[in-house]
């Protein structure tokens, strides 16, 4: 049934030379009570600018791991996460903060709007984590919802839109600091077939238009699809690294 | 700036969870409201004995009598005013007193207190007269038989004041005659007679028609500063040990009294009071600070996602406790403000009953106790909220996101 979808493959994204993500024999480890887990066993990748990736791999496999350790909610047992030319391993818990607040933007797969504040005050809040003056965030948050084509839900509660509408409203939020990296955690993993498709392309947009470089992960061949590479994790290696298989489709992911 | 707005997320947050928040006020607002209650009528408490004792007069000093052997008589006056050299004394009356049967015509009154006094009585008791002449210079040197009454002898026996006046009335079985009747005094509520219901009679009048005797009961002092109270009392009391061949003070067979010890003492017993009432007020304090501290703790566990999602949308750790102090001590700080107004509501309510009852006591509200409460509501906000905020903006992110 949606065998027919067209990606928007006919642009060629604009990768540059520089390097915004190099991750050096990242290690992870897990402390518990039953023992040690280790969850990344080194990986080693770099990403440049304007680069569309996908991260796939099975539950268990460490992506979500990686994921966190590249949106620096979470640091490396060892080696370096070098994010934009700056090695996160020697910054502060409030550093990463800012680092969180300017360089990436998330958007995760339960949408973590905040349910009683309206669409553009949930687009508008990573501006006051970042300092903008009151006017410029109003305006580019204005701005925003325009691009993900909500202004006429712009003063709605998140939870009175739909999932595809929430998810809108969060890749708005995402750009509001106007980051380098975008990151999303399963984007689609709570959506419907329909307004899955709707989501990537919206992404993919972000990535041919406006040069954003995306990092998506995903256990879904058909969300990677959408992306130029993939990397694919099993427990805890990198098995593969190469070009995305942009000929999967929904109805027979 | 940015406090504003922290400051703003705190309320919106607080009014998205409407109900929790009045639960939590409310225990601020119990715990202010009985702590203003409490010091309100312990400052009213205060207030009302120290003018009772004012009353009495801060700046005299009384010399009461304590021996059969050697009773007080006006020679130790004289001894006493011949070595105040400071010129601490600028008044004094000596006086003796007993209870008699006041009688004229078929009207009496019985026990009425009868007081002989010397020229200084109007100055250093206070009083004065409405009606009538005070005793002159001759009444009280050759013991003429005049009396001056408080008005509610002159009512009870005469009808009125104006009545009283050159009327003869019977002290037990000697015949007085009335020169002036003294004004109306206000009922203290220390004492349960009537303030009206005396009489006065030239010392050397009472020496010699009723108690036939030298001694006297006690003399009063007038001090000309009422700072001078200590060297006044050591005047009264090194003069009387010399007399009474004494050398311990332990020994000293008279009592030297100053109203001014009582206020001291009863001051400090109120204080005491108070300090205990408020005390016990303040505990319930405490336990709204901790059902804050909980409600806090709850509040934080419950928004563990939203946490976690401002921390990576760029949250810095003090911005986190900022907002969750904040919407502490906003709490507390409403339950403050209503605690207070209801707490003065409490204190008016307290003074209308008291009023009601004839009571002179009242809950007296001040601006410390005002400013006290708003600042340890605001401050129960910040020492209960801590802990809340910072266990809120330690949260890792990504156990924060992970909670479904």
């Amino acid at each position: 049934m949606a065998n027919n979808i067209d990606k928007p493959e006919e642009k060629p994204p604009k990768i540059s030379d520089k390097i915004v993500i190099e991750v050096k024999d990242l290690v992870k480890t897990y402390h518990s009570g039953a023992g040690d887990t280790l969850v990344l066993k080194g990986l080693n990748f770099q990403i440049h600018e304007g680069e569309f990736v996908s991260i796939m791999g099975p539950s268990g496999s460490g992506k979500s791991t990686t994921m966190h350790i590249l949106g620096a909610l979470d640091t490396a047992t060892s080696g370096d996460y070098i994010l934009d030319g700056v090695n996160t391993k020697d910054l502060s818990e409030d550093e990463l903060a800012g680092v969180r607040s300017r360089k990436i933007g998330f958007i995760f797969q339960a949408f973590n709007l905040l349910a009683h504040k309206t669409v553009l005050e949930n687009v508008m809040l990573p501006g006051m984590y970042g300092h903008l003056p009151m006017t410029l965030r109003h305006q580019k948050a204005t701005e925003l919802i325009k691009l993900v084509k909500l202004e006429n839900r712009a003063h709605h509660r998140a939870s009175q839109l739909s999932g595809g509408q929430q998810q809108r409203v969060a890749i708005a939020r995402s750009l509001m600091m106007d980051p380098a990296i975008i990151l999303a955690d399963e984007p689609t993993g709570n959506l419907p077939t329909d307004q899955t498709d709707e989501v990537l392309r919206f992404l993919t947009s972000l990535n041919r238009d406006q040069g954003k470089t995306i990092i998506i992960i995903t256990h879904e061949p058909a969300v990677a699809s959408y992306s130029d590479r993939t990397i694919v994790l099993r427990d805890g290696v990198i098995t593969s690294d190469g070009p995305a298989n942009r000929n999967v489709h929904y109805d027979c992911a | 700036m940015i406090a504003l707005e922290i400051f703003r997320e705190a309320l919106s947050s607080l009014w998205q969870n409407k109900g929790r928040t009045f639960l939590s006020v409310l225990g601020i607002v119990i715990g202010i409201a009985s702590v203003i209650v409490m010091m309100g009528i312990g400052q009213g408490a205060q207030d009302s004995i120290t003018s009772e004792v004012g009353g009495l007069g801060t700046s005299t000093i009384n010399l009461i009598n304590m021996s059969r052997e050697k009773p007080l008589t006006l020679k130790d006056l004289d001894a006493i005013l011949a070595n105040d050299y400071a010129g601490v004394f600028s008044a004094y009356c000596a006086q003796t007193q007993g209870s008699y049967t006041l009688a004229a015509g078929s009207e009496s009154v019985e026990s009425v207190s009868v007081t002989g006094v010397t020229a200084g009585y109007l100055t250093v008791e206070g009083k004065t007269v409405e009606l009538g002449n005070f005793f002159d210079d001759d009444d009280f040197a050759t013991g003429n038989r005049v009396i001056a009454v408080g008005q509610a002898v002159a009512k009870d026996i005469y009808g009125s004041a104006s009545a009283a006046i050159g009327q003869r009335l019977n002290v037990g079985t000697i015949p007085f005659t009335i020169v002036a009747v003294f004004a109306s005094e206000s009922s203290s509520g220390m004492s349960f007679s009537d303030p009206d219901s005396f009489a006065v009679v030239p010392l050397s009048a009472m020496q010699n028609s009723l108690t036939g005797s030298s001694s006297l009961g006690s003399i009063s002092f007038l001090l000309t500063d009422a700072a001078q109270a200590t060297t006044a009392k050591s005047i009264i009391g090194y003069t009387m040990l010399a007399r009474h061949n004494l050398t311990d003070v332990a020994d000293a067979d008279f009592t030297i009294f100053a109203a001014t010890d009582l206020l001291e003492v009863l001051t400090a017993v109120t204080g005491t009071m108070t300090m205990l009432l408020s005390g016990i007020a303040g505990i319930s304090l405490v336990v709204g600070g901790i059902g804050i501290m909980n409600v806090m703790l709850m509040s934080v566990m419950e928004r563990t996602r939203e946490i976690g999602l401002r921390k990576a949308l760029g949250a810095r750790q003090i911005t986190l406790i900022a907002q969750f102090l904040f919407e502490a001590v906003l709490i507390t700080c409403l339950g403050g403000i209503i605690g207070l107004l209801i707490g003065l509501g409490g204190c008016t309510a307290y003074s209308f009953i008291m009023t009601q009852m004839s009571n002179d006591a009242r809950a007296v509200v001040s601006w410390s106790s005002v400013i006290l409460s708003i600042g340890i509501s605001t401050a129960i906000g910040l020492i209960f909220g801590i802990y809340p905020a910072r266990k809120a903006a330690k949260l890792p992110p990504i156990e924060a996101l992970r909670t479904e």
